[in-house]
């Protein structure tokens, strides 16, 4: 073990969050100000949540990443069962029609957020307890394929279409890395299009939404609004950006500016070189667990990293994706930067698992010898 | 076959490495469609997107709520602009639409339903009522400004918002001449849409920046100001006399009401410079409440309506005749005995007369004369000398909505027309236009453009621009004008026409018209329907003023010397005293000639000294002078005035127990004494 430590992924990392700490005060500043009376309500919050992550990022490095191999299902049920508690009264918070959170008196909690973490240590489990039996349709590929799809379907019955579509999205490709044939994935793939189209179509907000990115200007004024908003907001970031604390359009033109669409703040005040730069750090964040699954241990902590970092660079790229009109709006946050305590804990738990796994990794030579 | 491997065969450790790259590939390329988009949208320029936030910043504020005054020509007050309030509504704010119907259709009593209709639209705010009452406003006085209301969630979304409402402290008067405000503080006619630009202030909005819901930003960004639009609101001193006015529009409005008549207008004008004293229209509106008016009513007659004048006319031909040195005064036409055929048809005066002399053509207002005084004019000339005067065109006064009423040309006169048009029918002409021919005449033959805005003055009082009169031309020489106010003096005398105009002490040249009016369904010309004017000037060797007054359609006496001449007499009466103009050293002799006994001597009476007649007091609370009336035109300048009259004798007033000029009491008692002619 000549590195102990992986300082790039690390930086990177704290890079982040201090960049999402900062974005978050820029662009909920006027809106708590609004409505706490209080500019630094949500900043406070958030910073409260990064000294937890961070405890929680040291204590998992700690944790031998195999130890979750034993504690899987139980952890499996744990997540299921906190998936359905949110249907539970007084227990399950509704915000905005949707089911998504567990009141816990002092914060709220957001079970899907745990939920994606532990179906990436799951799906790594069972993949590499598989190995080449992978390949084989009832033994391999079917059993794995029934948990994960009955986990997705609680986060469904949360509405919460965006999480669910990465989750299948991870699934998918971690079974491609994992070798499953190509044959039932592509017909898996083609059977899942019906549902999600049924999904979208039969939801009305949701297919106002597809509507909405497919012509914002038709819908200027309804749910093409946000679209624009956002559009708007990158665009007058231009290449050096209006300046940090300038943004205009966070005053109230952009929903969810310090969530889901923080990222429209960041290129309105930090314009063009403020997106590279983030994009950079975050790129290095995905790299960097690509590594660490390329030169993991063994193939549960392989699959275990590069789910991770599947799991986070997809959200990361959706998120921006849809801040900048490429993909219709999901209601994704920014991994490290949105606001959102449980998130950013669960996104600082993965750093310490991957910190963890890069601690454990041979020797680069040694792992070349055995190539 | 190599592909098939990497995917499928190899689920080794190498294989899972291949995929994994593969897939670290994929979202590398991912990676750059972002930067690629980003690049796309902050580095090359987006017209849209950067149009759409500027739109959605600005907000133009509305930084001077209000407007202009506007004021008579002593700084007297005839429209202000009052704070008043309004409520509107936010809809997507509003929590529980039923209450606040409920609560807002009980206070403001509008129907439940307009409002419930006004809280489901779609746009971002909508009023409900605009100029609330007093205790309409006390109602929503402790709406806050946001955030939550005091009153409970329910009214949230409700804003009153104050503005500005005209206001006008003399009800009619001079409304068809000033106009009238809509809602959204714009001048909708009149001088408030001529000037509209002024009293608000052109474009006097800042620019500031608003967020998403319509707020301006707080103070951490301040307001930004648009430099160089600035312009505060202004006010108007118009050119135009309060009192006259209101004589003006009274007298004006007693006839036209005693005769039943369709309409009229009245115009005073200094003829020395083109200052309108007063424009009356009638009938009127206030606009204080103009809605309820039909928009008819808003017409300011003199100029915007034509009128085919009849004799007043005539002067234009005599004007043509003695520019051109083709008559003397004394020249004799004969009249061929009242009826004269001119091809089919046949011309008529209204008395037979044999042979006149050119003044007495114009005295007793023949037509078959002022024929053939034009025939020696000639028909080229005369249109000539009719545009001169400035028929036919617009005189390009500082007001909206003026015609340039209708003169045919020339080349399509046929000889009836030309007949015709020289005793002023088939010829439409404003009262504006008329009136200007007079102060023509009055002036010496120099035309000057006709305003009604003295001086614009900004809020602080300082004067932004002061009206210059201007010339528009020479019509006539300063000789030929003197001539015919020669003539024109015969008019208002007692063979004249005009001579129920005649003001004891002042000598007066005016012009008396009765035209018969073409009826629209018969295309003939209707003999019951006249239009009677008198239109002249005094003092007539030093004019002073030019009163133009007509009546339309006056039913049962339509001769214009018996309709407007006592008008004009009237409105004169109250303008010398006014005005402070003297009478002329001949009152003796102008006493004489007209055989009527003038109470005092030459000194002249008391009202015409500036000090007493230039008083503050209105017009309508001193008393008149009343010698020299009839009885029945003392009784018509006295009524309605709260006093007790008390008439002795019979024929012309001769004295009055209260001196003119005093102040008039509630139920103080006047004495008027008259004496046989």
């Amino acid at each position: 073990m000549k590195r102990s430590f992986d300082y790039t992924l690390f930086i990177a990392v704290v890079l982040l969050v201090g960049f999402g700490l900062t974005m978050v005060y820029s662009s909920s500043a006027i809106l708590a100000k609004e409505k706490y009376h209080q500019s630094a309500y949500f900043l406070k919050k958030e910073i409260l949540y990064a000294v937890i992550g961070f405890i929680a990022l040291f204590v998992t490095r700690k944790i031998p990443y195999q130890w979750y191999q034993k504690i899987v299902y139980p952890l499996f049920i744990l997540s299921l069962l906190l998936l359905v508690a949110v249907f539970v009264p007084h227990l399950g918070q509704k915000v905005g029609g949707a089911h998504r959170w567990i009141n816990l008196a002092v914060f709220s909690f957001q079970p899907s957020e745990l939920s994606k973490l532990v179906l990436v240590i799951y799906l790594a489990y069972a993949l590499a307890k598989k190995k080449e039996k992978i390949r084989s349709f009832l033994i391999g590929f079917v059993p794995p394929m029934i948990l994960s799809g009955l986990f997705i379907s609680v986060v469904l019955l949360q509405k919460d279409l965006g999480n669910a579509f990465l989750m299948t999205a991870t699934v998918f490709i971690l079974f491609f890395i994992a070798g499953a044939r190509l044959s039932y994935l592509t017909t898996e793939v083609l059977l899942a299009i019906p549902a999600f189209t049924l999904m979208i179509a039969s939801v009305p907000y949701r297919r106002q939404r597809l509507l909405a990115f497919m012509n914002p200007w038709a819908h200027k004024n309804e749910a093409g609004f946000q679209l624009i908003q956002s559009l708007v907001a990158v665009q007058r970031g231009g290449f050096w950006g209006q300046g940090l604390g300038a943004g205009k359009q966070k005053l109230f033109y952009l929903p969810e500016a310090h969530t889901d669409f923080i990222f429209s703040v960041v290129a309105e005040e930090l314009g063009f070189l403020g997106v590279v730069i983030m994009l950079v750090l975050f790129g290095i964040f995905i790299y960097r667990t690509f590594v660490i699954a390329w030169k993991g241990p063994d193939l549960f902590a392989t699959y275990l990293a590069s789910g991770i970092g599947i799991l986070f660079g997809l959200q990361g790229l959706f998120n921006i994706g849809v801040v900048m009109g490429l993909v219709p709006t999901k209601g994704l946050t920014l991994p490290f930067v949105s606001y959102g305590g449980t998130s950013l804990v669960m996104s600082l738990m993965a750093v310490g698992i991957l910190l963890n796994i890069s601690s454990q990794q041979q020797d680069p030579s040694e792992g070349r010898s055995r190539n | 076959m190599m592909k098939e491997r990497i995917f499928v065969h190899e689920t080794g450790r190498q294989g899972i490495k291949k995929r994994l790259l593969i897939t670290g590939f994929c979202l590398l390329i991912g990676f750059v469609i972002v930067i690629a988009r980003s690049y796309q949208l902050q580095v090359r320029p987006q017209k849209k997107l950067g149009r759409l936030a500027l739109q959605q910043y600005q907000k133009k504020v509305p930084e001077t709520i209000g407007r202009g005054s506007i004021y008579d020509r002593h700084g007297e007050e005839l429209a202000v602009s009052v704070p008043s309030y309004s409520l509107g509504v936010h809809p997507r704010q509003v929590k529980e639409q039923e209450e606040l119907a409920r609560f807002a259709s009980a206070d403001l009593s509008l129907p439940k339903k307009a409002i419930l209709a006004s809280l489901s639209s779609s746009s971002k705010f909508v009023w409900l009522k605009r100029h609330l009452s007093a205790k309409e406003t006390a109602h929503f006085q402790d709406l806050p400004t946001k955030g939550e209301s005091p009153k409970g969630s329910s009214l949230n979304g409700l804003q009153l918002v104050k503005e500005s409402k005209r206001f006008y402290p003399n009800k009619e008067l001079a409304s068809p001449l000033i106009g009238a405000v809509g809602y959204d503080n714009r001048g909708l006619s009149g001088l408030e849409l001529y000037y509209d630009k002024t009293l608000r202030g052109t474009p006097t909005h800042e620019v500031a920046y608003r967020d998403a819901r319509g707020e301006i930003f707080g103070t951490e960004e301040g307001l930004e100001q648009t430099p160089g639009l600035q312009q505060q609101k202004a006010h108007l001193v118009l050119t135009v006399d309060r009192q006259l006015q209101f004589i003006t529009e009274r007298e004006l409005q007693m006839t036209a009401s005693r005769l039943k008549a369709k309409g009229g207008s009245a115009i005073v004008m200094d003829p020395t410079n083109g200052a309108i004293l007063a424009m009356a229209s009638y009938p009127s509106f206030n606009p204080n409440s103009y809605t309820s008016y039909d928009l008819s009513l808003w017409k300011n007659k003199s100029v915007a309506e034509m009128f085919e004048p009849g004799s007043t006319f005539k002067t234009i031909v005599a004007a043509a005749a003695l520019e051109d040195n083709l008559v003397q005064a004394t020249d004799k036409f004969f009249c061929e005995n009242g009826s004269f055929r001119i091809g089919k048809n046949t011309i008529h005066d209204h008395d037979p007369y044999g042979t006149l002399t050119f003044l007495d053509i114009l005295k007793v207002s023949s037509n078959i004369g002022i024929y053939k005084i034009q025939q020696k004019v000639g028909r080229a000339r005369f249109y000539e000398i009719i545009r001169n005067f400035g028929f036919g065109d617009k005189t390009d006064i500082d007001y909206p909505g003026e015609i340039s009423g209708r003169v045919l040309p020339v080349s399509r006169w046929s000889e009836i027309d030309t007949a015709s048009i020289s005793f002023g029918q088939g010829v439409g002409v404003t009262a504006l236009q008329m009136t200007n021919a007079f102060a023509t005449i009055a002036s010496g033959g120099l035309r000057w453009r006709p305003y009604l805005v003295q001086k614009i003055v900004d809020e602080q009082g300082k004067v932004l621009k002061e009206a210059s009169p201007r010339i528009v031309k020479r019509v006539l020489r300063e000789e030929t004008a003197h001539r015919l106010t020669q003539i024109l003096k015969t008019v208002v005398s007692e063979e004249g026409t005009g001579k129920l105009a005649s003001l004891p002490g002042y000598t007066i040249a005016g012009k008396t018209g009765t035209a018969q009016k073409l009826d629209p369904k018969t295309k003939r010309y209707s003999h019951s329907k006249y239009l009677s004017s008198f239109v002249g000037y005094f003092p007539a060797d030093s004019p002073r003023l030019v009163i133009f007054v007509a009546i339309d359609e006056p039913v049962g006496i339509t001769y214009g010397g018996q309709v407007a001449a006592p008008i004009f007499r009237n409105i004169a009466l109250a303008a010398v005293q006014k005005l402070g103009i003297h009478p002329e050293k001949t009152v003796q002799q102008v006493a004489t000639q007209s055989k009527e006994p003038v109470g005092t001597g030459p000194a002249g009476p008391s009202p015409t000294h500036p000090k007493s007649a230039v008083s503050a007091e209105v017009a309508a609370s001193a008393m008149p002078d009343l010698r020299g009336l009839s009885m029945r035109q003392a009784i018509s300048l006295l009524e309605g005035r709260g006093m007790k009259i008390e008439l002795r004798g019979t024929g012309v007033a001769v004295g009055q127990s209260l001196a003119p000029g005093t102040a008039i009491k509630e139920g103080a008692l006047c004495q008027v004494f008259f004496q046989p002619e």
